[in-house]
């Protein structure tokens, strides 16, 4: 049997990865941390109330138990990535590694693709303690046939969303700002880019407030044909200026513009809750653009009707099976564990095991924290909505300003996927966000760390005294 | 003498450190829960009650608890600016566990379920589980780990009251309606038979465990008060204020005698029901053998906590009572009332005498 260069790096990554993995196995930390994830995963859900219905007690079951297990299966892959390396060097292992022919990358490599394969085997095994739950709560005697049917259309199913066409009204933003600058009429201390998306927000928050009397049309792409047995519906939130539902009086009109509306259905909604509106087979053409008009029906001024300009109203169509979607969900769960791990390897290259496992761990909490309380609501001083931050120093404002406008950009591209939301919510995870996920997480930041790493680990003097 | 190593010096030190600091820990620790005892600040010894779980969390988590309350409060808030409330009621539920001594947090909880939640929702059916999400909340979990706090009783009390009793909710009507037709189910009829009720072991436990709901202590309201009407939000607001005032220590009762004094107010104008689910039929009537049960309910309250508005609420009460008898053709009853409302409480009002002010007219 040929044994080339390829099949050489193949054999060492393999090794690698399995001593990783074993390692990992014999680890009291881990087995500690297995143990909590067995806990989250069986003890947790027997616990869970939810909002006192079948339906809210599974969102809660789906969300809770996934995002928890993925919480423990970070900080497992954050310590145990941070270890390979670092303890490697200090307990001088890593010298009967470096006098071998494994280049650092491969070496690299190798310990990561063994906590990737950690994180797989944990994870669908949650995935599985998970299904198993929800098969089990939904064959039990007392779920009556209708908490069934709910579950099954809103949250066991994965259907596609369709967003509505773009109305060009970030164009519209862009001009009304490049007319005020030309008139000089923007403030100096103003930035354009800042202008635009406060011209922007206010533009589509003016569109989507429907006053008594008046109309509201989204235009969607036709989803072509849904299928015998699958449905269409409409998913919007929206929420009204008086404090009651009751007071609403609106209807939702499907149908091309100037004809008979094909279907009619008045508005009943929870006020800032998100709801749903089945559509008939007969409203929906295959070949035709889908016009979806809301029409305030009250006659008080106090009832006006505002739809949320952050989530417009949207399509969902089509179902893909819950399974499938799950599995989905687990993959984009194991491509940020991926990311942790080449996190925590690459600060492991560098540093002692404890210093690597608080600066990996620092990092994600602070990426975390920077998105949680993005940029975006840190509002500048100067602007509509801004306010003086009485004897903070400037250069300070500014410093934070930057470095949170920084990271938030960092962290963007890592935080857009998102798994369990769509996946509680009953939305197709395409395979395409799995792909995009896994070449971003799994591929070019994993990449970038490992080649730095690679590097450190070939300058580091491995064999020197001094580091032990 | 051998010479002892020098590397056992520290740890041999650090163990004597550790046992001491145990030691004075344990000393101000047994003070502290004496102390507590005595003020009735809580009850330590009612630790024996709460779920491991919850005891694991606040031994384990220590003062950690903290951040994670203030994350799940952050998780909370922007779900509910975001209108998913699926998760509200979950999350109002570890948020308090997490802190379950601090009644202020069960009692905001509670009140954002069934009153900031609920008026979302479109359906009845929904607003009344968030309504109820409210209630258990208190009632099964924030009165099981402050039994002696009276706030939270009276919180309950007002859920009752207020909520489902008063006519500020839209739908206060279906509130009324569902719980009238559960207390039927649970008690057989509009009052409780006492003596059926300990032959019949599993109403007993699911009066207990479903509703909170002590037959000696609703035994001892009726006694107290006068035969109530246990289908009435207003009665079980009594009877919730009435067990928050066995729990006070004296003079912290104050807000447990309002609920009193102001639910057997409103049950002597609306304590009579005539209720026909089928025919959706839902009426309430005065039930003027009340009255002096809430007399001596506003007496109890004057005589123990110095408040103006107290004497206020009664002089209030004393007047539409007098109209109220006026308007039942119970005229004696009506002046010995506006009596007791004119020596009490003179004022422009009164002082013209009795024909003149139901002369005049006015709601009762």
């Amino acid at each position: 049997m040929p044994c080339g260069p390829a099949s050489g790096t193949v054999r060492r990554l393999c090794a690698t990865a399995h001593l990783t993995f074993r390692s990992a196995v014999r680890s009291k930390v881990l087995i500690s941390l297995i143990s909590l994830l067995f806990l989250t995963v069986v003890a947790l859900p027997l616990m869970l109330k939810g909002d006192g219905t079948l339906y809210g007690r599974a969102i809660v079951l789906l969300k809770y138990t996934l995002g928890g297990s993925a919480g423990i299966l970070a900080v497992m892959t954050v310590w145990m990535s941070c270890q390979a390396v670092s303890r490697d060097v200090a307990e001088r292992q890593i010298q009967l590694v470096v006098v071998k022919p494994v280049h650092p990358l491969e070496l690299w490599t190798g310990k990561w693709l063994g906590i990737l394969a950690m994180n797989a085997v944990l994870l669908l095994l949650t995935g599985a303690a998970v299904y198993a739950h929800i098969r089990w709560t939904l064959a039990r005697p007392e779920v009556t046939a209708e908490e069934r049917a709910r579950l099954a259309r809103e949250i066991l199913t994965a259907r596609h969303r369709i967003a509505p066409r773009s109305e060009g009204m970030l164009e519209q933003a862009r001009q009304y700002v490049e007319q005020l600058r030309a008139a000089g009429r923007l403030p100096g201390n103003v930035r354009v880019e800042d202008a635009v998306a406060e011209a922007h927000h206010r533009l589509r928050v003016r569109r989507n407030a429907v006053a008594p009397g008046e109309e509201r049309t989204w235009i969607f792409d036709s989803p072509g044909d849904p299928g015998s047995r699958s449905a269409v519906f409409l998913r919007f939130r929206c929420t009204a200026s008086a404090f009651s539902t009751a007071a609403i009086k609106g209807t939702w009109l499907v149908g091309p513009p100037g004809q008979a509306p094909l279907f009619e259905a008045p508005l009943k909604t929870a006020l800032g809750g998100r709801s749903l509106v089945r559509l008939p087979r007969t409203a929906v053409q295959p070949d035709r653009p889908l016009h979806v008009t809301f029409r305030n029906a009250g006659k008080d001024r106090s009832t006006t009707v505002l739809f949320d300009p952050a989530r417009e109203p949207e399509l969902l169509y089509g179902n893909t099976g819950f399974t499938g979607n799950l599995l989905r969900a687990l993959l984009v769960l194991l491509g940020f564990q991926g990311l942790l791990g080449a996190l925590g390897l690459s600060t492991g290259s560098l540093f002692s095991g404890p210093v690597a496992t608080f600066t990996a761990g620092g990092l994600v909490l602070v990426f975390l924290l920077v998105h949680t309380f993005s940029p975006g609501n840190i509002l500048e001083e100067g602007t509509a909505n801004g306010h003086d931050h009485g004897e903070t120093p400037p250069f300070v404002e500014a410093i934070h300003r930057v470095s949170a406008r920084t990271l938030g950009r960092m962290a963007a591209p890592v935080m857009r996927f998102r798994a369990i939301e769509p996946l509680s919510d009953g939305l197709h995870i395409p395979w395409l966000t799995v792909g995009r996920a896994w070449l971003l997480l799994g591929v070019v930041y994993p990449g970038i760390l490992g080649a730095l790493s690679a590097c450190l680990l070939r300058q580091r003097e491995l064999g020197n005294p001094g580091l032990l | 003498m051998r010479p002892i190593h020098r590397s056992r010096i520290v740890p041999v030190t650090l163990c004597a450190c550790a046992v001491f600091c145990l030691e004075m820990a344990a000393r101000v620790d047994t003070r502290l829960v004496c102390r507590r005892r005595r003020e009735i600040l809580h009850q330590p010894d009612t630790l024996r009650g709460e779920p491991p779980l919850l005891t694991f969390t606040v031994v384990a988590l220590g003062g950690f608890r903290g951040i994670i309350a203030d994350v799940l409060w952050l998780r909370a808030s922007h779900l509910q600016d975001a209108g998913r409330y699926i998760e509200l009621a979950q999350l109002a539920d570890w948020i308090a566990k997490l802190q379950p001594r601090c009644t202020e947090i069960w009692s905001y909880q509670a009140w954002n379920l069934a009153y900031n939640i609920s008026v979302m929702m479109p359906v009845r059916t929904d607003k009344w589980r968030w309504v109820r999400n409210g209630i258990r909340l208190l009632r099964d979990e924030g009165i099981r780990y402050n039994a002696s706090d009276p706030k939270l009783y009276a919180e309950l009390g007002w859920l009752f009251q207020h909520k489902i009793g008063s006519e500020t909710d839209r739908d206060h009507g279906f509130y009324r309606a569902r719980w009238a037709t559960e207390m039927m189910e649970l008690l057989g009829a509009f009052h409780p038979s006492y003596e059926s009720l300990t032959q019949d072991p599993a109403r007993l436990a699911r009066m207990k465990k479903e509703y909170g709901l002590d037959p000696d202590i609703m035994r001892e309201i009726d006694t107290r008060f006068g035969r109530l009407d246990w289908r009435l939000p207003e009665t079980h607001a009594v009877y919730w204020a009435y067990r928050g005032r066995l729990q006070a220590r004296p003079g912290y009762s104050i807000e447990c005698d309002r609920m009193i004094f102001s639910a057997l107010t409103s049950l002597v104008f609306h304590g009579r029901l005539h209720f026909e689910p089928d025919r959706k039929l839902y009426r309430t009537s005065p039930a003027p053998e009340l009255i002096p049960a809430a007399v001596a309910s506003f007496e109890f309250a004057l005589r123990n906590h110095e408040y103006k508005y107290i004497r206020e609420a009664y002089a209030i009460f004393l007047r539409r009572i007098v109209r109220l008898l006026f308007t039942l053709k119970r005229e004696p009853e009506a002046r010995q009332m506006f009596e007791e409302w004119r020596t009490r409480f003179p004022s422009p009002e009164n002082e013209a005498g009795f024909e003149a002010f139901v002369a005049e007219g006015g709601e009762s």
